[in-house]
């Protein structure tokens, strides 16, 4: 196992999550997406921590943190899309277009 | 000494323009007030010419305002205020309630006040000043009841006539600057250079004889008869007609200077005196019959300015100015009293009157030159002067005496001859006005030794001219017995119609008809002249710029509906389209990310197959 490897690896997930983001309609199928490309870059971030610094512990808490800003805004997101679907049975991104002008 | 002379001024200028400025309000006052002034100005005049008093003050850069009161300047101070006394007093008694009183006193007093200023200046912008005021005075004066347009228009035409000539004044006045700054004194002109002392003689010529309504002016004076009486009485008698002659005899140095110019008046003044005197004749209405005599009278006067007999003039001025108003107010008593002033009609005046009538022989008679009355003698004394000259100028003068008294008797003959007129209205002249009368027909009797020796060598001591020619004895006997025969004449002819021949006759009666000849000769032309300008005005100037304003507004028009569309049209076009293409722009901004996908693979696509096809 080398740094390399897990580094394809993480832009495969960043990869897979873009294409995801930018094709997709449904708003769940988006922000799975968006979480792909997001934990390819934490992948990315514990890879180099693991390969390049392991001595100090700031690498890891830096992810940690990254982590859980991660966490807590994907919980906004259901939130939203939960209350949006609730209020008005929306699911995909072109049936809220009211903030458009 | 200088107070003297301002209050001598002031007061009557003071008082009538604010008599004449009150109106209606000071009508029950302005009679006192203004027979007071005149007493108080009469007493200063009186004063000043014995003391010879002279002020000045600053007018313009190096033009004062000067005045003083010397010789000549003395004598006519005192017949001017004696003279507007006089008439004053008569005025109070004789001028209707009913009538705007304080207007008319204002007026005598303020033409009084600049007849003074106008004798008494010593530089000529001062002696315009009262020269201008006069003749402003004047025209007021004698459109007095201008209610009536043919007053009014009388007043303009004696107006205009005079104000013409008065532009003679100014044209002095220039030439005398052009000829060298200085004060302009009156007795400085006589030195002035060649060219310019002839237009100065001209100038002053022209003004002097248009203000003493000489030949070809005189026509004005039969215009200003239109005025009331007691106007005539000072105005066309003693005051503002003689301002010409007194002006004249001023500047004599400067016309005896020029070398044409005591000719030219002379000879003036002596046709004057003849031609006005045939018209005096042939008039058949009293006051027209005065106007023309006070014409030719002056034309004497104007004579002896020519040849510089100084002495002459200031007797003949004094005599005929107690005469002529004297003769005057009882013309306009008798006009009061029978609503008539032609002779036909006032037959037997005297009779009914007895002591206006006895007051108007005295006047006529004076007026006639008989002897031993004050005019004969200053007659002689003038003509006298005359003869030194010329013989020629001596016979016209003695022609135009013999003409005086006849038209002088012609008077008496028709106030004395029967039968006795009814008056009309019955209204009898008021004791008031007969006293003035009487005082100047005292007047007329005691000039009468002033014009011989000694009181007249003390005369010309007074105004500084002695060595004049003093007539001989037989110049006194023949002018005396040829007016005695004209008188005799003129009785004997009685009330009948004057031996003229036809055309000669209506041109006296007309005045020479010189009014019609101004009128063809001078105001046709210009009135012409200033209608053709209008028609110029009108017809090309006018219509050339109302043409470029129309033209305008069609171009206007012509560019709103063409160009005017096309710039509209181009930028309203302009604006659709890029509305248009706005809105084609937006719709592909979705805000959809998986659509602005789809928009870059086409597009990309689009990009490789063009790519493609190219290479």
């Amino acid at each position: 196992m080398s740094l390399e490897l897990f580094l394809v690896l993480a832009s495969a997930l960043f990869c897979v999550g873009l294409f995801g983001a930018l094709t997709q309609q449904s708003i769940v199928m988006l922000m799975m997406g968006l979480e792909l490309m997001l934990g390819g870059v934490i992948l990315a971030a514990g890879a180099a921590w693991h390969y390049i610094a392991p001595a100090t512990a700031d690498g890891q808490v830096l992810i940690v943190v990254a982590i859980t800003a991660m966490a807590v805004e994907m919980a906004i997101g259901f939130a939203v899309v939960t209350a949006l679907f609730r209020s008005r049975e929306i699911d995909m991104t072109d049936m809220a277009a009211e903030l458009r002008e | 000494m200088s107070a003297l002379l301002w209050t001598l001024i002031a007061l009557p200028l003071g008082a009538g323009v604010l008599l004449a400025l009150a109106g209606r309000r000071a009508d029950r006052a302005a009679p006192l007030v203004a027979v007071g002034v005149s007493a108080s100005t009469l007493g200063l005049a009186i004063t000043a010419s014995l003391r010879h008093p002279a002020v000045e003050a600053p007018l313009m850069e190096g033009l004062p305002f000067r005045i003083a009161v010397e010789g000549l300047s003395g004598v006519l101070v005192v017949t001017v205020t004696a003279v507007t006394l006089a008439v004053l007093l008569f005025s109070v008694a004789e001028f209707g309630a009913h009538e705007a009183r304080a207007r008319f006193f204002g007026l005598m007093l303020l033409f009084a006040g600049s007849m003074l200023v106008t004798v008494t200046a010593t530089t000529l912008p001062t002696l315009l000043m009262g020269w201008e005021v006069m003749g402003a005075t004047s025209w007021a004066l004698i459109g007095f009841w201008w209610r009536e347009p043919e007053r009014t228009a009388a007043a303009d035409t004696a107006f205009l006539t005079t104000r013409a000539a008065d532009l003679g004044l100014y044209l002095a006045a220039g030439a005398a600057l052009a000829a060298g700054p200085g004060p302009l004194s009156l007795d400085g002109l006589a030195s002035l250079d060649a060219p310019w002392s002839s237009l100065v003689t001209a100038g002053i010529l022209i003004a002097a004889i248009g203000k003493s309504a000489q030949l070809p002016f005189s026509f004005w004076l039969s215009r200003a008869m239109q005025g009331p009486s007691p106007v005539s009485a000072l105005l066309h008698s003693a005051a503002m007609v003689v301002a010409g002659a007194y002006l004249l005899l001023r500047t004599g140095p400067l016309l005896d200077a020029s070398g044409w110019g005591a000719d030219a008046a002379a000879w003036v003044g002596a046709a004057t005196a003849v031609a006005l005197g045939v018209v005096a004749v042939a008039q058949t209405d009293l006051k027209q019959l005065l106007a023309a005599s006070t014409c030719a009278q002056i034309g004497f006067m104007v004579l002896a300015a020519g040849v510089g007999a100084t002495t002459g003039v200031a007797l003949q001025l004094m005599a005929h100015a107690a005469a002529k108003s004297l003769l005057f107010l009882v013309a306009g008593a008798w006009l009061t009293a029978w609503g008539t002033q032609r002779l036909p009609e006032l037959r037997g005046a005297a009779r009914a009157y007895r002591t206006v009538g006895v007051l108007c022989t005295v006047g006529a008679l004076s007026l006639a030159g008989l002897p031993p009355l004050s005019l004969w003698a200053a007659k002689d004394v003038l003509l006298a002067g005359a003869l030194e000259d010329s013989s020629w100028l001596y016979t016209t003068g003695l022609a135009a005496a013999v003409l005086s008294a006849v038209y002088s008797v012609k008077i008496l003959r028709f106030a004395w001859d029967r039968p006795e007129p009814k008056p009309r209205d019955g209204q009898p002249i008021p004791l008031g006005a007969v006293a003035p009368l009487t005082l100047l027909a005292l007047a007329c009797l005691a000039l009468t030794p002033v014009a011989f020796p000694p009181l007249r060598d003390a005369l010309s001591k007074y105004l500084g001219t002695q060595g004049q020619p003093s007539p001989l004895v037989w110049e006194f006997a023949l002018s005396g017995g040829l007016t005695f025969a004209a008188s005799a004449v003129a009785w004997g002819w009685g009330t009948r119609r004057v031996p003229l021949p036809g055309r000669l006759k209506a041109g006296s009666e007309n005045w020479l008809v010189l009014e019609w000849a101004a009128r063809v000769l001078l105001v046709s032309p210009t009135l012409r002249i200033a209608r053709a300008a209008a028609a110029f005005d009108d017809q090309v100037l006018d219509r050339s710029v109302e043409a470029s304003a129309r033209g305008t507004l069609k171009l206007a028009r012509w560019t709103n509906r063409l160009v005017e569309g096309a710039v509209d049209g181009a930028v309203e076009g302009v604006a659709t389209a890029s509305r248009r293409l706005g809105t084609w722009a937006r719709r592909p901004q979705t805000g959809q990310l998986h659509q602005y996908l789809a928009q870059a693979v086409a597009a990309f696509s689009v990009i490789a197959v063009v790519l493609v096809l190219v290479r």
